[in-house]
């Protein structure tokens, strides 16, 4: 993930919403109420061995990174579902899932930031 | 059109959200969502008219869903949204019945809005093709009485008023007209058509027989009464009896008709016990049964109670062209079942069979075409092999000892009715004045039929 560039994109959403403004905090809500548990998941997966399982976590988590917009997990996510599918353990395989749970990590503090105290 | 309900099958929860909203964007839409294959399941019954499903869910998968759904209703829209990009899963799900599958990537939003509009427009179509369907079926369903005629339109007209309700008709014409048809045609398109149709022909059972034919009988109520048997009436409970030639029931049975039409129960023979039946009662006679009651061999009260919704069937040398219609309709229905090359009319037979009087009717004209396509040679039936049953026109025409003046009033009359009263084309027809009509119209030499 680039530390440079943003963490996540709300336009999707935004464009979505149709000029609802609760709808943005109804998914953000929602997003930070079951999503750190998927990428908990797919961690314990991994580090169970199961690789299977993990890219079907992976295989769920995908169209939630896409519609936050979190362009630097796109294409890892896609990855680690590819190699669970496979069930193929390769040297980057470690790094990836650190490189999503750190990012995903990242983003609910900032989506957490944006809810209302 | 009512609203679309649309169900979605959606594990992920910020997913099912956003579609959940997206698609409830447009108000016509009834949206809602299932987080586990099981729970969508349960509400099948409920029958959505689109569905939305995840490939992935966490108790089955997809494919098992989608075989439910299609088992239950192989006409429910199953749209597959999933993260799966592995085309043979595409391929396999949309062989196994799915409506679409659209992946989720950034194009999903309007894929699917596009996808559920085209639903929308199929269920629309679906059920105004269902609606004129149904229409058709109950309101003008009468391909089995042939012609295009005015007055058979007027005919339809009626049995379209006929089959709303269920009051009685009375169906006169002379013989061979289609009286049968007529019923069968009420029936067939009334709330009864699932039901049989069952025909009395009062002229073709033995008097003594008619009572246990119409009402029935309990075992040993006579001599040969081996078993109880139910009645005409019993068999068509809840349906339509058709109670054929009813001018020659004699008065004694004219009676207990009557008590059975007011009670709407009947009595088995040998039995004390009535049973109560609800059954449409269409008649049909040749007679005039007005002229049957002023001679005392109908009972006045039963024919109040039978005329209900008359129909007057024209006969067949009225209905112009229907002629010709109808004779290529047997021409073409003998060469089918007999598994004969189709024939043609030639010119000359159809103006031949046009200038008969047909004095038994419909039933005449098939038995004259199923001759004339044996006859014929070379696939044409020319007029030499049409054979009238009545060849002498002439003494047809003067059947009736009457006066010459009366035999011009009843030609007149005839074409008058023929040709809706045009008295212009009647006087050439004829070759009369028109003056000489008017003047007989005038002085009621001549009553025109004004009945619609």
């Amino acid at each position: 993930m680039t530390e440079q560039g943003p963490l996540f994109d709300l336009k999707q959403l935004d464009e979505l919403s149709a000029g609802n403004p609760d709808f943005i905090s109804v998914m953000i809500d929602t997003f930070l109420t079951h999503t750190p548990e998927q990428v908990d998941q797919l961690v314990s997966a991994y580090e169970e061995g199961n690789l299977k399982r993990m890219g079907e976590i992976a295989n769920k988590l995908k169209p939630s990174i896409d519609l936050f917009g979190i362009s630097g997990l796109t294409a890892t996510v896609r990855s680690i579902e590819q190699k669970g599918k496979a069930e193929h353990r390769d040297d980057k395989l470690s790094s990836e899932v650190f490189e999503l749970k750190r990012g995903m990590t990242a983003v609910f503090q900032e989506l957490q930031k944006m809810r209302p105290q | 059109m009512a609203l679309l309900r649309v169900y979605i099958i959606e594990d992920n929860e910020v997913y099912a959200k956003a579609l959940n909203h997206h698609l409830s964007l447009n108000p016509d839409n009834e949206v809602e969502v299932f987080h586990t294959g099981r729970a969508f399941l349960q509400a099948l019954h409920s029958r959505p008219d689109m569905v939305t499903l995840d490939y992935s869910l966490p108790d089955t998968t997809g494919e098992e869903v989608l075989k439910k759904i299609k088992e239950f209703d192989k006409d429910i829209p199953v749209v597959i949204v999933s993260g799966q990009e592995d085309i043979r899963t595409a391929v396999n799900l949309l062989r196994e019945g799915a409506y679409d599958y659209i992946v989720k990537d950034e194009n999903t939003r309007e894929r699917l809005w596009n996808t559920v509009n085209h639903i929308r427009e199929n269920v629309r179509l679906k059920d105004e093709i269902d609606r004129l369907r149904e229409e058709v079926n109950i309101k003008y369903d009468f391909s089995s009485i042939k012609g295009n005629s005015e007055v058979l339109k007027k005919i339809f007209r009626l049995i379209e008023k006929a089959v709303m309700t269920n009051i009685t008709v009375s169906i006169y014409g002379e013989t061979g007209t289609g009286k049968e048809q007529v019923a069968k045609a009420i029936h067939y398109n009334s709330s009864y058509r699932k039901r049989p149709f069952v025909a009395v022909n009062m002229a073709a059972i033995p008097k003594d027989l008619i009572e246990s034919e119409l009402f029935g009988y309990e075992k040993g109520a006579f001599t040969g009464a081996n078993q109880r048997r139910i009645g005409k009436f019993e068999e068509a409970n809840n349906s339509t009896i058709f109670l054929d030639e009813i001018g020659e029931l004699d008065l004694h049975l004219q009676a207990k008709l009557l008590r059975v039409l007011q009670e709407k129960e009947i009595t088995r023979l040998g039995s004390n016990t009535p049973v109560k039946v609800n059954s449409r009662v269409i008649v049909a006679t040749h007679r005039n049964l007005a002229e049957e009651v002023k001679k005392g061999a109908f009972r006045e009260d039963l024919y109040f109670r039978l005329l209900g919704l008359p129909i007057e069937l024209p006969p067949l040398r009225e209905r112009g062209n229907d002629i010709i219609i109808l004779a290529k309709f047997f021409a073409d229905e003998f060469c089918r079942d007999n598994q004969l090359p189709k024939v043609q009319i030639s010119r000359p037979a159809q103006q031949k069979m046009l200038k008969y009087r047909w004095p038994g009717n419909v039933r005449e004209l098939k038995a004259v075409i199923e001759l004339g396509v044996v006859l014929s040679d070379s696939n044409i039936i020319e007029e030499e092999h049409l054979n009238f049953h009545s060849q002498d026109g002439i003494k047809e025409l003067i059947f009736e000892e009457t006066s010459l003046r009366n035999y011009t009033q009843q030609i007149i009359k005839y074409y008058l009715d023929k040709y809706d009263n045009n008295v212009i084309k009647v006087a050439e027809i004829l070759d009369v004045g028109k003056s000489t009509i008017y003047r007989m119209i005038k002085n009621k030499e001549i009553v025109m039929n004004t009945k619609q």
